[in-house]
């Protein structure tokens, strides 16, 4: 690191987040490498060093000997100041060096609210932040994670876009990078035999055009693009790589601790959750293999916590046989597992209490609606017995503390739904008068979270209109009214943010010039309360001469394209079409072990689902 | 179950790291070894790891001093080569011995403070000399929190020169500590020429000698 900036370090808020000498942090001689990698999260340190995605890709291209794969996140803004003032550019943080002069820079795409961030990171490299005023191949500017299944409004900004699983992709993308750069090859050409991989989407490789009300009158494909651009998927996650080390930081993150993926994709098919249909299908990693991978990443980083991530940790097939392997050695050495997204419909009582030996947590239900009528709508396989059934047990078991998750906002809800909130709150709270073996002395906390509902791009309410920001806090008021109790508290996310988030997530790529201006006006980390402006930002759509209501409180009709049609992450359309139809009945959709719901996803993976268990085949 | 007290170096980019850190990430590093240290018992066991003095962010330090509590009866000589097998870069243990002076002994410290070429040091030998530097720290008065003007030269046992480089002996400790970043700081406030590049905390001292 330069020793200028080195000196201003002590400056700044959490130092160790910018000298990149972690334990587990990867050196090389850059002179013995081809491609250098810089691996960009647009968010605070804290907040990407917890992110699993980063530590597999981080892993994975440091691996070859011919690449070296380095971290950057967004500097917090006493940083940003420094850098600015000092003129120091943005930097890898294993090598210090410029990342203006790597050759990929990949961004991770975790939610919407990140895009000024990836723009801001850009200037502080000092590149220009969209992909046209970028000609030569050096740098080239990429982006992969969640939200590039509508890459849309950062059309403009990306060279090319990562879909579905990275580890499928990124070293084919960096071979053919390797291959152009040796021999002098254009950026133009490269995105062009580049657009023929299999999880890569090259944006400028395809024209849009609008119809006059602006909606899409078609996308067409440039030079030998494909005409739809398919997601990658891991065949098998047994043979797939995973890390045997972690970074591990100095400074406190938001998870710091070992992380195990046991299996990708969900068989719940709740219809307003994104990653529930983006991650499909289904595939299941052996207990063997992840007994034995995390039990190296643990000796490696000295970790004394576990924790087992998936979209829903019960689901997963051998969960019992897995978490008793784990035991036998994790419990002798004193490491905590964490399971986090467990499912109270199918948890089991006997397992639990061995994990919670070393931990008790609160209990938390994400009942995510107030009315049954409306958890069927979204197809959430709760019912109000089962979480007046727990409760009552973790109650009698000793523990106060009871967190509700739900969500407003949600397709056909009427205030009786939302009054329904508040109703199962106090439900819960006299479970707890009403059991003989409550805690003494002591009283209930049951505390209620209430999101806004966005409409995602690959869901079943992929056309439904998201409700304006007014109407969030109508309801928000009408919730806070309902709760009598005083031993239920009552926690709303911001409507302005999740109103911005709605344009984001279903936008097309005109949004690019309210991004832009939006940026240039001073917006950065619009997800974090305390910088979100949103008045900078409905500034921005009028400059840009964009109604925000137009992407985010409009109902689109099943025939009208929509920008992401172009992408195939599996998910058959009529599969879509077919919930959202039960949706508006209120009709359920059993979960993917029971029946499959025929959502097309299995064709990426030559028809195979993990979905099934082993025995059905 | 005994304790050794292992002498360390922390250098390099690892004075961005602050004490509380530090102590997280040795803890870590014990993990992956082999060492049969010793845990507390009760519901949430951990080992017995004390530093003798935290050093402030930013600080180098040679000859610090920390405390391990261990079981069963391996050899100080294997505990340095296995912690040294596992320590991060700018981290490393030089020696070790039983801890003779209590925690409650230690009272002085001696750091060197390197000053670039462009410094003139006539001027840093001319405030020094002159025996005052004020500094604001927040502090407590009758349990309120308040901002505290404090004296950064009132005591200083030793002062010497060499060249660009200073070394002073100053308090520290639980009784009275002098924070040496501070004192650079405040030297760089006091002269615009002054540039102090690194501070190295070298020794930890009782009122007879070097803590050990
Ligand atoms: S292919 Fe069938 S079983 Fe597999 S995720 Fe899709 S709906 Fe579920």
């Amino acid at each position: 690191m330069n020793s200028e900036l080195e000196k201003q370090l002590l400056r700044v808020q959490k130092p160790a987040s910018y000298t990149g000498n972690e334990q587990g942090a990867v050196r090389k001689d850059k002179n013995t490498v081809d491609v250098r990698f810089a691996f960009c999260f647009p968010d605070k340190y804290e907040i990407g060093m917890s992110h699993i995605g980063m530590k597999i890709l981080y892993g994975m291209i440091n691996e070859r000997s011919d690449a070296w794969c380095e971290r950057v996140f967004a500097p917090a803004e006493d940083m940003e100041r420094v850098m600015r003032e000092g003129g120091f550019p943005l930097f890898g943080l294993e090598s210090g060096e410029p990342v203006r002069d790597f050759d990929i820079i990949g961004f991770t795409l975790m939610y919407e609210l990140c895009y000024t961030n990836v723009l801001n990171m850009l200037d502080l490299a000092g590149l220009p932040v969209r992909s046209k005023d970028r000609p030569s191949l050096a740098p080239l500017v990429v982006a992969g994670g969640p939200c590039c299944c509508n890459a849309e409004p950062m059309a403009e900004f990306i060279d090319l876009f990562m879909l579905g699983d990275g580890e499928d992709v990124m070293n084919e993308l960096i071979d053919l990078y390797k291959k152009y750069k040796a021999d002098g090859g254009s950026k133009a050409d490269f995105l062009e035999e580049a657009s023929h991989l299999t999880g890569v989407y090259v944006p400028s490789l395809y024209d849009v055009a609008y119809h006059e009300d602006g909606t899409i009158k078609a996308v067409t494909p440039l030079k030998t693009a494909p005409a739809k651009a398919t997601k990658a998927n891991v065949a098998d996650l047994d043979n797939v790589y995973y890390p045997t080390d972690f970074v591990v930081p100095y400074t406190e993150i938001v998870f710091d601790r070992a992380v195990h993926e046991i299996f990708r994709g969900c068989i719940r098919g709740c219809r307003f959750c994104q990653a529930g249909f983006i991650y499909r299908p289904i595939r299941e990693k052996r207990p063997e293999t992840i007994s034995e991978q995390s039990r190296a990443l643990c000796e490696a980083t000295g970790y004394d916590e576990l924790s087992l991530c998936s979209l829903s940790s019960s689901d997963y097939t051998h969960i019992r046989e897995l978490l008793n392997m784990l035991l036998e050695w994790t419990e002798p050495r004193k490491i905590n597992i964490a399971l986090p997204s467990l499912r109270i419909d199918n948890f089991d009582r006997e397992l639990l209490e061995r994990l919670s030996a070393v931990r008790k947590s609160g209990l938390t239900f994400a009942a995510e609606a107030g009315t049954q009528r409306l958890r069927d709508v979204i197809n959430k396989n709760i019912t109000e017995e089962e979480i007046l059934n727990t409760s009552r047990e973790a109650f009698a078991g000793g523990r106060t503390a009871v967190k509700l998750y739900f969500m407003l906002g949600l397709p056909t809800e009427t205030d009786e739904d939302v009054k329904g909130i508040a109703d199962l709150a106090q439900k819960v709270v006299n479970e707890f008068y009403r059991n003989p073996d409550k805690p003494k002395g002591k009283g209930v906390q049951v505390s209620v979270s209430a999101s806004n509902f966005v409409p995602k791009p690959f869901t079943p309410f992929q056309w439904e209109p998201q409700d304006a920001k007014d109407e969030f806090v109508r309801k928000q008021e009408y919730l806070r009214s309902c709760v009598t109790t005083k031993k239920a508290s009552v926690s709303c996310h911001t409507p302005a943010v999740s109103a911005l988030e709605g344009v984001m997530a279903r936008g097309d790529r005109r949004l690019a010039d309210a991004i832009e201006y939006a940026w240039r006006s001073g917006c950065t980390f619009d997800s974090w309360e305390d910088s979100f402006d949103y008045e900078k930002w409905l500034a921005a759509f009028a400059a840009a001469g964009l109604d925000p209501a137009f992407y985010a409180n409009r109902r689109r009709d099943y025939d009208e394209i929509l920008p992401w049609d172009h992408l195939d992450y599996g998910i058959d359309k009529r599969f879509l079409i077919r919930e959202a139809e039960k949706a508006k009945k209120a009709k359920t959709t059993p979960h993917c072990r029971v029946r499959c719901a025929g959502c097309g996803a299995n064709k990426l993976n030559g028809g195979r689902c993990d979905a099934r268990r082993q025995t059905d085949f | 179950m005994r304790d050794v007290r292992l002498i360390f170096e922390k250098r390099g980019l690892l004075r961005f790291v602050s004490h509380l850190d530090l102590n997280r990430a040795v803890l870590r590093c014990l993990r992956r070894t082999d060492i049969p240290i010793w845990y507390t018992e009760g519901f949430n066991p951990h080992p017995y790891v004390t530093f003798a003095l935290p050093l402030p962010l930013g600080a180098e330090s040679v000859n610090d001093v920390l405390d391990l509590r261990v079981v069963g009866d391996i050899k100080n000589r294997e505990i340095v080569e296995k912690l040294n097998a596992v320590l991060p870069d700018g981290l490393r243990i030089t020696g070790s011995c039983e801890p003779r002076a209590k925690i409650r002994e230690l009272c002085k410290a001696e750091y060197l403070f390197f000053f670039s070429e462009a410094t003139d040091m006539d001027r840093v030998r001319a405030i020094v000399g002159g025996g005052e530097l004020m500094s604001e720290k927040p502090g407590k008065a009758h349990g309120r929190k308040v901002m505290k003007t404090v004296n950064l030269l009132e005591e200083v046992y030793a002062c010497a020169y060499d060249g660009h480089t200073m070394k002073l002996t100053l308090p520290a400790g639980s009784v009275k500590n002098v924070n040496p970043i501070s004192l650079a700081e405040e030297l760089e406030k006091k002269d615009g020429s002054v540039d102090c590049r690194l501070v190295r905390r070298t020794e930890l001292l009782t009122e007879t000698g070097a803590f050990r």
